[in-house]
């Protein structure tokens, strides 16, 4: 017998799973980073270190806190974050919460556009493709798709920089802006840097996309309601985008939702080929001067970023499948 | 209609994206101040920047040294100690006391005298307040001001006192005073100081500094108007940028501009390129002298003799190195020991090393044993430096040529820095930047002295003659006796044999065609220095 829940239980019940995850990850980004070997006031010290420094060393973990146990910077990491305090970058000079929203600002400015019209493209493109199953136009796009699925992102977003922005000079060698420019003039020159990153990040997201859709569009292309929409008249087109690929759609919105945190934190040798100061160059170097309070928070927000785009998955999942309400 | 609206609703998911992409950038703006008119040079770098704090960021520290602050004294193109904002020092015959004499009608670049008071606040507050200075805790006594002079006495005899100060900067008094936390301070003028330039903009954002020439500098206005010193976080995109005119040149401090671009860039006709010796030492390697078979210098002299430093030269720089000597620092130091033989590829003389020491190959495998067991050392290397991880795989060949096994450990700086001072390898990779080889007692025994802490000193050398003689050197400013010191300590590398340079490298510094009269510094950063500011024309455009 099927038991119905309440829809507000439904919704507790799910958000309280969701902050159990939060906090078994919030726990994870503390511990982590000091499991691995490296010493953070190194970092700070350098190589004017003198032998008579031990004290020195001594007073700068106690200003960071490291000299005390583990468990009590446990505690305190989680008193003073859910205060506000996120702790202080000794890499960025400046607050943690300061130096992750610059970064994650840059890398929304990135993923946020990559991530919708990568699954527009893949959308649009798989459903195509399976339609036309086996045609001239299916093998080019599969092709073309398994081809950019199959290349080094670092290496295609090298090839980008040199044929588009040396080579051709149509864009610039990377970077977010030139920093010459105020008010329109400087978001049409941000959205002129960003035409490459973000170009690259929506073909690599949807060369993998356009499988899964290609795949799922294929799977129902025999059921009964798609004869149905064609026996009635409609338009191929309409048949396919209005009937076929909504059906077709729930696993790209799982898969989505999965790619987002990747993407996130992933995009790493994006951001280096194209100089952008992004959450990927921000984790990279903060692991490097073994940063703990900027992991802790980059982490953080990632999993947020995480959590939240699974949640609405859960609900656009419901809503193109009536059957999981 | 329905397909009107079919087309709205497609156009209302582009617009929406383009909405999403542009949100998170609400707020940011740039800034246009450029003059037509202006002498611009354009300056690439990779350093990773992170504020205008010269306390807070380690590389913007570096790069103010150059443009917005002064030292008391500079090295020159000599390499000898020249004036700068002093006119003129004394060291007491004990070399306890030092005077410096601080030239008149400096100026603070908001128009304030840079005062004698200034610079002790500087020392004191230097020694006080920053970790990284601590040292001057155990050297520094007192500061006193009289009239012009700056007196320093110390607690101890300190002889690389004018050395150490070439990267110390005097700062205003009247700004940082009542700052308690200098490398968290955010203040406005935090990047005020005396220099050649002052300080702009920095657009963290687009990764770039605007300086502009100081017209009130004492020792006369730069004829740069502006300075843009543009960040880049790849290599390739900065060569990129200088080959289609985006920036004129390159800046580093201690890094090598990569060989394999040069060609590149000389294809072009555009780039002309500047070489220098790289006082520091771009790849090598320190042994472990607490563990066998690394403890016993017959082993280590073994490794010497293995080592073909022509085909690292050749292979992994691109012809751009040569071999070096067992003395570890390059010939352009001051007082190089000429007297002390290059390092020599002899597999011959490795084996016999080897052979005298009983190591030997019983069991007819290729490889040779210590007590009943094949040898295998632990090779440790930092995987951020490429060619130090390609020097690492061909020393491990060499060592295999003449029948030592090893396993290489390849890690991030961090990682490296922990294993390294837990002495957890047999041989550590390493590199040593020009003033690493200048600090302590010179010539590289900074790495090398035991009783020393820091991210890439080894002190791994604990020999009670090597640790006086640089205690010796460091008692001393007395010119010869320094100069025998320095013999001296080079002798030591080559005896005691704690590590040893795998090569000695003609860094290249590319700038474009039409910038001409650069002085070469081997020091500050190649054409990119304090003294080309005064130099430096652009005869074409």
């Amino acid at each position: 017998m099927e038991r119905h829940r309440h829809p507000v239980a439904a919704i507790a019940g799910k958000t309280m799973r969701y902050l159990i995850v939060l906090f078994i990850i919030m726990s994870l980004n503390f511990l982590l980073p000091r499991l691995m070997p490296g010493d953070p006031i190194m970092n700070i010290l350098g190589e004017e270190a003198y032998y008579g420094s031990a004290q020195v060393l001594q007073e700068l973990k106690a200003q960071h806190g490291l000299d005390q146990p583990l468990y009590t910077q446990y505690i305190r990491y989680f008193g003073s974050f859910f205060q506000g305090d996120w702790g202080y970058s000794f890499l960025c000079m400046r607050p943690v919460l300061e130096a992750v929203s610059l970064h994650l600002r840059w890398t929304l400015a990135l993923v946020l556009p990559a991530i919708f019209l990568g699954a527009l493209l893949a959308a649009v493109a798989g459903a195509l493709a399976a339609w036309y199953r086996q045609s001239k136009l299916d093998v080019g796009l599969s092709a073309f798709f398994l081809f950019c699925y199959s290349m080094p992102t670092y290496w295609l977003a090298m090839l980008l920089l040199f044929i588009f922005g040396f080579q051709l000079g149509w864009f610039p060698l990377g970077k977010v802006t030139g920093g010459d420019a105020s008010g329109l003039a400087y978001l049409l020159d941000v959205g002129w840097h960003m035409f490459l990153p973000v170009g690259l990040l929506v073909v690599s997201k949807a060369a993998y996309d356009f499988l899964v859709v290609r795949n799922s569009v294929v799977s129902i292309y025999g059921e009964d309601y798609v004869l149905m929409a064609q026996a009635k008249g409609l338009s191929q087109m309409a048949v396919l985008f209005k009937h076929a690929l909504r059906n077709a759609m729930a696993p790209l919105v799982t898969v989505t939702a999965i790619q987002f945190g990747a993407i996130l934190s992933g995009a790493l040798m994006v951001e280096i080929v194209f100089s952008w100061p992004g959450m990927g160059t921000l984790i990279f170097e903060a692991i490097g001067a073994r940063d703990y309070p900027v992991l802790q928070g980059a982490f953080f927000m990632i999993a947020v970023c995480m959590l939240t785009a699974n949640y609405i998955a859960d609900m656009i999942y419901v809503w193109l499948d009536p059957r999981t309400r | 209609m329905k397909s009107l609206f079919k087309r709205g609703r497609t156009l209302g998911v582009l617009l929406l994206t383009a909405l999403l992409a542009l949100l998170p950038l609400a707020g940011c703006q740039g800034s246009d101040d450029a003059g037509a008119d202006d002498l611009v040079l354009q300056v690439g770098s990779t350093k990773p920047f992170k504020t205008t704090n010269k306390f807070g960021d380690y590389w913007y520290g570096v790069l103010s040294g150059i443009t917005t602050h002064d030292s008391l004294v500079k090295l020159d193109t000599n390499m000898q100690p020249s004036p700068w904002l002093a006119t003129s020092w004394e060291v007491s015959a004990d070399s306890k006391q030092f005077t410096f004499t601080i030239a008149e009608g400096v100026k603070w670049h908001d128009g304030m005298p840079l005062t004698p008071e200034d610079v002790k606040f500087s020392i004191e507050y230097q020694r006080d307040k920053i970790a990284s200075s601590a040292w001057m805790k155990e050297v520094i006594d007192n500061v006193q001001v009289d009239g012009q002079d700056v007196i320093i006495n110390l607690q101890l005899p300190y002889g690389n006192l004018l050395t150490e100060f070439m990267t110390y900067h005097p700062i205003p008094k009247h700004i940082w005073e009542n700052v308690e936390d200098p490398d968290g301070y955010n203040g406005a003028d935090r990047a005020i100081g005396s220099g050649p330039f002052k300080l702009d903009s920095w657009n963290e954002t687009a990764g770039k500094f605007t300086f502009t020439a100081n017209d009130d500098y004492f020792q006369g206005r730069p004829k740069i108007d502006r300075l843009v010193v543009d960040v880049y976080k790849n290599m390739d995109a900065l060569v990129m940028s200088l080959a289609n005119g985006n920036i004129d040149t390159w800046w580093d401090y201690s890094g090598e501009f990569p060989y394999t671009h040069v060609p590149t860039l000389q294809g072009t006709g555009q780039i002309e390129f500047a070489t220098a010796t790289f006082l520091g030492v771009p790849a090598a390697i320190g042994f472990n002298l607490d563990v066998s078979p690394t403890s016993e210098l017959e082993f280590r002299q073994a490794v010497a003799k293995a080592i073909n430093y022509e085909q690292i030269a050749e292979l992994v720089f691109d012809n751009y190195g040569s071999v070096p000597t067992y003395g570890f620092a390059p010939s352009t130091h001051p007082n190089f020991n000429d007297s002390i033989p290059s390092l020599e590829y002899d597999p011959s003389a490795a084996n016999a090393f080897l052979d005298g020491l009983g190591f030997l190959d019983t069991t007819g495998n290729g490889k040779r044993e210590a007590n009943g067991q094949e040898i295998k050392l632990r090779l440790l290397a930092r995987s951020d430096t490429p060619s130090t991880v390609r020097c690492a795989e061909m020393v491990m060949q060499y060592l295999q040529d003449i029948g030592i096994g090893a396993q290489l450990t390849s890690v991030d700086s961090a990682t490296w820095v922990a294993k390294k001072d837990a002495m957890e390898y047999d041989i550590v990779f390493f590199r040593a930047t020009p003033w690493g080889n200048m600090m302590h007692a010179s010539h590289g025994s900074g790495y090398f002295d035991s009783r020393r802490t820091g991210q890439g000193v080894l002190h791994n050398l604990d020999a009670q003659d090597y640790l006086d003689a640089c205690d010796a050197r460091l008692n001393t400013a007395v010119a010869d006796q320094q100069r025998t010191l320095d013999l001296q300590l080079q002798q030591m590398h080559h005896d005691y044999l704690p590590g040893l340079a795998l090569t000695w490298i003609e860094s290249v510094y590319p700038y474009r065609t039409g910038w001409d009269n650069w002085v070469i510094d081997h020091i500050y950063g190649g054409v990119v220095n304090s003294f080309s500011w005064f130099t430096v024309t652009r005869t074409a455009e």
